[in-house]
């Protein structure tokens, strides 16, 4: 019911432009022969019946779908084209589905299709139930001849019936007044109003919550009566005129009005209707000409739909954050898609993409079954959307940031370390795709060089953080932290309102958290110095309720003077943790390295500062031995530059 | 009293049970679908309220006439005569007359009423 509802509300709000284009053509045509009114008037009904439409260059309509659900968290949002509508009406909407949503999941999408569906049932209703009251009302009727009924207790003539229609006339009419009201009703029949008029009323039955479908059924059901004023007194002499006006102001001069029934014509503005005939002239050649292309203009304006430049921006849930971002390859910076993964403010940053003309170009893996639907402008990527097994499962756009200088610092066969600086250009990035987890810290990154070297790099040398020892500073990112500090904003926003969270790369469940590692660590602290290697890196938190922590997950290796102490530690993690099976030994000393230990930082930790994130690529030359940092109250709050190395035992 | 007022309707309703009366309500019924296409409930609709106007009366099922065809229709010319002419007949007839000239007929015929209605006098 919500997904119905929903649909018609965009259709309607698509309509919505192409009727006020309507009331705005028939204001300035008025002098045009009022078929032509009913020519817009279809167009319109053709745009509510029928969802599909052309899309055009040429479309004026701001946005074809301009209230969409996210389809992970059923936020609904508003994209009218109108960027000052959207702003508040979103946030109203959020902040009241914030407000609904903890009432365990009650849609609203889904209320406002309930109330939808009763106002249709009650428009239905009315229509029954006026129609059977008619009926009943003309049952002691007389037939005069053909279709044409006498009936006592009507005031007012009308056409009562959809497939085979009478004419009933009150009684008491005069031969000539008679004569007219005749061929005005017969005129109706000509056009099939009795068709028209009832469909406009279905459809005002299902969109009856746009008040601009009203406007446009009222207009309807006036231009229905003018234009068949216009075909009777067509040809009709000055007398004539006078005469058939005459019969207009009688008709209805009688208080007791036909009960507005949508089956019936007798009450449409009256005076407008005698003024129209008495000033009726054949309209000039040249204003049908004009008002016919007029309507073409506005049909191709706004019966087609923009081109579908904008997609729309879905949650994912936090399990798919890693596949996706897996798909990711070398082709795009890495600053701009870790950039835009903070996209959650739609309404703040996302680019224009109206003005642009964008080139699409599809490439699809079949091994994968996944497709990339790249959208350009000219050369610059723009906007990517990522299709996997048939499904859209991520989509961003991108700021086409130039990447950034990278310093280079790495260890020569001879021992000595050299760095250099690798300009933006000058490199592409790449990811291993199957092995590495998002978000991607520096160490993921494997650095593609793309023009020879003056230090005699190789010409795409795979810089590897962890395998071959060089280690990768970039200017700005790949700092652990950076990318938390980057997406500050998001972050934030995180905390305050979940429910804009484009990317929530949430922690595992608690029994994940290696907590027992953590205790024997800080059980043993003052015993073991740790070496940190630069794993994986995730920062992420988790929503318990209201608790926000932070949680680092890293490679630890720890450092033992002796072998059977690092064995004995081995074998005590083993069960808990994935460790390497092999002891590593380097200059007297024993290493044990236990993988992706997650744990969680302490709460009160400078979320920005030194303390909880810390450079661990770093451009300095030695490898530094980092010292695990606690708290006062013990806990592990990150890693620790400036700590002295302790002593091992 | 009785009104005098008849939609088209009612006036040809009317002149069917005139035509007929006395008559079974069910009888009026079918005559009224063959002739007219009406439901039964129709027909007692428009009876019911005939009969309100105290034009006809339905007892024990059969309906009849408490005004008469002529009783009706000169009622509602003397009225037309008091609205339009100020009761005045001769008036009327001279309006009526003016249009086209009487035939020796309608003559003879006016004169036999003037006469009659001198003698009750």
């Amino acid at each position: 019911m919500g997904d119905i509802f929903l649909s018609l509300l965009n259709i309607s709000i698509t309509a919505g432009w192409l009727i006020l284009a309507v009331i705005l053509l028939r204001f300035l045509f008025k002098k045009a022969p009022k078929t032509l009114n009913f020519i817009l008037w279809a167009l319109v009904a053709l745009r509510l019946i029928f969802p599909f439409s052309i899309e055009s260059a040429l479309s004026l309509i701001p946005s074809a779908e301009p209230v969409h659900e996210s389809s992970y968290s059923a936020d609904i949002s508003l994209d009218s084209g109108i960027s000052a509508v959207d702003a508040p009406v979103n946030s109203l909407i959020n902040s009241g589905y914030n407000a609904v949503q903890t009432e365990k999941g009650i849609d609203i999408a889904e209320i406002c299709g309930i109330i939808w569906a009763v106002g249709l049932a009650a428009m239905l209703t009315y229509f029954a139930v006026s129609y059977l009251r008619v009926k009943k009302q003309t049952a002691a009727k007389i037939n005069l001849r053909d279709n044409i009924f006498v009936c006592d207790d009507v005031n007012s003539p009308f056409i009562l019936g959809v497939f085979r229609p009478k004419i009933i006339l009150p009684s008491g009419l005069s031969d000539e007044q008679a004569e007219y009201v005749i061929r005005h009703e017969k005129a109706h029949l000509k056009h099939r109003d009795n068709l028209w008029k009832p469909l406009g009323y279905a459809l005002l039955a299902v969109y009856w919550f746009n008040p601009l479908v009203w406007a446009a059924y009222l207009l309807l059901c006036r231009d229905i009566e003018l234009a068949c004023d216009e075909r009777v007194i067509k040809n009709m002499d000055k007398d004539s005129v006078a005469g058939y006006s005459q019969a207009l102001l009688d008709c209805v001069s009688n208080k007791r009005t036909v009960l507005a029934c949508p089956v019936a014509f007798g009450e449409v503005a009256t005076k407008e209707r005698v003024k129209n005939v008495l000033n009726y002239k054949k309209p000039a050649f040249w204003i049908i000409i004009i008002a016919v292309i007029a309507s073409i203009i506005a049909a191709v304006c706004f019966m087609t739909n923009p081109i579908k430049t904008k997609l729309t921006f879905i949650d994912t849930p936090d399990k798919d954050c890693e596949k996706i971002l897996s798909y990711f390859d070398a082709e795009n910076a890495t600053e701009e898609i870790l950039n835009d993964l903070k996209k959650i403010d739609l309404y703040y940053e996302r680019p224009d993409f109206d003005s642009l003309n964008l080139t699409v170009k599809t490439e699809t893996d079949e091994s994968s079954s996944t497709q990339k639907i790249k959208y350009y402008d000219g050369d610059k990527l723009v906007y990517v959307v990522y299709k996997g097994y048939g499904e859209t499962m991520f989509d961003y756009c991108t700021e086409t940031a130039s990447k950034k200088d990278v310093t280079v610092s790495y260890v020569e066969n001879d021992g000595k370390r050299y760095s250099v600086t690798v300009k933006g250009d000058d490199y592409s990035v790449s990811y291993d795709r199957l092995n590495k987890k998002a978000p991607f810290g520096a160490d993921d990154i494997s650095l593609l060089f793309t023009k020879e070297r003056k230090n005699d790099l190789d010409e795409s040398l795979n810089i590897n953080v962890f395998d071959k020892k060089y280690y990768v500073a970039c200017a700005n990112y790949y700092k652990n932290g950076d990318y938390i500090n980057y997406n500050a904003y998001t972050y934030n926003n995180k905390i305050i309102d979940s429910a804009h969270t484009f990317i929530r790369c949430r922690a595992e469940d608690e029994k994940n958290l290696n907590l027992d590692i953590i205790d024997d660590i800080n059980e043993n602290k003052d015993k073991l110095s740790i070496q940190t290697v630069f794993g994986r890196h995730q920062y992420s938190y988790t929503d318990n309720g209201l608790k926000k922590d932070w949680y680092i997950t890293a490679d630890l290796r720890i450092q033992f003077a002796d072998k059977e102490k690092a064995k004995a530690f081995k074998e005590s993690m083993v069960k808990k943790a994935e460790v390497n099976d092999y002891i590593e030994e380097n200059n007297g000393r024993f290493f044990v390295t236990v993988k992706s230990v997650t744990f969680p930082v302490a709460e009160n930790a400078d979320f920005y500062g030194k303390d909880v994130y810390e450079q661990i690529i770093e451009e300095i030359d030695d490898p530094t031995y980092r010292a695990l940092a606690f708290n006062a109250e013990n806990q592990l709050t990150g890693f620790d530059t400036g700590a002295e190395v302790p002593d091992f035992y | 009293m009785f009104e005098i007022e008849l939609g088209d309707v009612q006036a040809k309703f009317a002149d069917i049970v005139w035509e007929n009366e006395p008559v079974f309500s069910g009888e009026l019924v079918k005559i009224c679908a063959e002739r007219l296409q009406w439901k039964k409930s129709t027909t007692y609709t428009v009876l019911k309220k005939l009969c309100e106007k105290g034009i006809f009366k339905n007892i024990n099922g059969v309906v009849s006439s408490v005004v008469s065809k002529n009783e009706f229709f000169s009622a509602k010319s003397r009225k037309f005569v008091e609205d339009e002419f100020h009761g005045s007949l001769p008036a009327f007839i001279s309006a009526f007359a003016s249009d086209r000239a009487l035939s020796s007929e309608e003559i003879s015929e006016i004169q036999k009423m003037i006469d009659s209605y001198r003698q009750e006098g």
